[in-house]
């Protein structure tokens, strides 16, 4: 129990556990299937619904891409603004998948995809979805992966506030509320502020939007905010989500335009 | 004749208990995944309970940790949590067997409401469960639920295992 929770060891013991289990769980699925299937709208034809799909996947793709370009015209302009820099963003690949089923449960907070090892899954890589980070790949079996949720309080994850780039650590507190850690309370900082991904510790890539503040409150005697925030991610909604490549390098390379600086040195 | 019912033993039964067990865990993963019910009792543990108290040439340990390993496994909890807690919970239920027998029916659920309470107090300090609103009142109201649930469990269990006895 120890080893597992605080080392590696048993990651494999886990997932030949759950690709045991997994079974029981299709067979544990099978009412909800039935009643989402009952829930459909029958009059809806074969080819309708592959448009429809379609759509949404190509939605998906934009809306995470935007994401991305939001946090590059930050970035440029306040890199333009300092050194007269350019910035190029690395473009990360990316995997669709399908939530199988999910569980919100006190215990632990986690989707279940229906993409695993054998489609190129890895642990600990990244899961977005149209809107925001969901969470994190925390085990793989052949043919599924488990996501551990931002929401769960096992997971802690590097941020900034876009607005001011002050960084902190977001730690999930259950339900569907976050708490945004080590902000000290001479910052600036306000509700509606979006935290987004710092990229440090090289799990989340940098720049994907997490959670919004919610509430502030300054605690008597302590040099830091006690800051809440919502998730941006649908948690409940999402029914298909991307998985991101594992984070090999700093998602943003800086390139010194040497012209400029030869300029400046003559 | 007597002898099947008075000293079971799991060559008797041992289909009916594979697939009681089975049925338990698709029944527990079915509440958290499809009815997205977290506080009711573990039903592979009830059934647990129900077959340490019938076979009594042997411990269960084995089987109480198994399905404890596959119950963590299963709610993503540290792998040895449930473990633990099902050997405990059924570590008890051998010191009483014999007389746990020979209760009448409300006797027996309230101690296995005994047993639930131990598992979620446990659970409690284990897994420091993130409950708010009315999840408090659900989580401690678990033991009763058991109440309601074992005569269920045990009553159908009963019939089952005659019928694989006597067919």
């Amino acid at each position: 129990m120890v080893m597992d929770h605080y080392s590696h060891f048993l990651i494999n013991f886990r997932a030949l556990l759950l690709t045991t289990i997994d079974p029981i769980e299709r067979a544990a699925t099978i009412p909800l299937s039935t009643y989402q299937y009952f829930q459909q709208d029958f009059k809806t034809v074969e080819e309708l619904k592959k448009r429809n799909q379609q759509l949404a996947t190509e939605n998906l793709l934009l809306k995470a891409r935007q994401q991305q370009l939001n946090k590059l015209q930050h970035e440029v302009s306040r890199l333009n603004l300092l050194l007269g820099t350019a910035s190029q963003m690395s473009t990360s690949d990316v995997q669709i998948a399908n939530i199988k089923y999910y569980n919100l449960s006190p215990y632990s907070q986690f989707f279940t995809l229906d993409k695993g090892s054998l489609d190129g899954v890895k642990l600990h890589q990244a899961v977005i979805d149209a809107k925001g980070l969901i969470g994190q790949i925390t085990s793989v079996t052949p043919t599924t992966s488990r996501v551990q949720l931002i929401t769960d309080s096992d997971i802690q994850i590097p941020v900034r506030i876009q607005r001011t780039g002050q960084r902190g650590i977001l730690t999930g507190m259950g339900q569907t509320q976050l708490s945004l850690q080590f902000i000290p309370n001479t910052s600036s900082i306000k509700i509606g502020d979006i935290i987004e991904t710092s990229g440090l510790g090289n799990v989340y890539p940098n720049g994907y939007p997490v959670a919004t503040v919610s509430s502030i409150s300054t605690l008597k005697d302590q040099p830091y905010y006690e800051i809440m925030a919502d998730p941006v991610a649908d948690i409940n909604l999402a029914d298909k989500v991307l998985i991101l490549s594992p984070v090999k390098n700093p998602s943003i390379d800086v390139h010194i335009d040497t012209k400029l600086n030869g300029t400046a040195d003559e | 004749m007597s002898d099947k019912v008075f000293s079971l033993n799991f060559s008797h039964v041992k289909w009916l208990l594979l697939f009681s067990y089975l049925a338990g865990l698709v029944i527990d993963s079915a509440l958290n995944f499809s009815f997205a019910l977290h506080f009711a009792p573990p039903i592979t543990l009830l059934l647990l309970l129900f077959w340490s108290s019938q076979i009594l040439n042997q411990t269960h340990l084995f089987t109480a940790f198994v399905l404890g390993l596959l119950n963590d496994a299963s709610l993503n909890t540290p792998l040895g949590a449930h473990a633990l807690l099902f050997l405990t919970v059924t570590f008890f239920m051998l010191r009483i067997r014999l007389r746990f027998r020979g209760y009448p029916m409300w006797q027996q659920s309230i101690i296995v409401a005994f047993y639930i309470l131990f598992f979620q107090v446990a659970g409690w300090f284990i897994f420091h469960p993130t409950l708010a609103g009315n999840t408090v009142f659900y989580y401690w109201l678990e033991p009763i639920f058991a109440i309601a649930l074992w005569p269920v469990v045990s009553n159908v269990m009963q019939s089952l295992t005659q019928r694989a006895l006597f067919r």
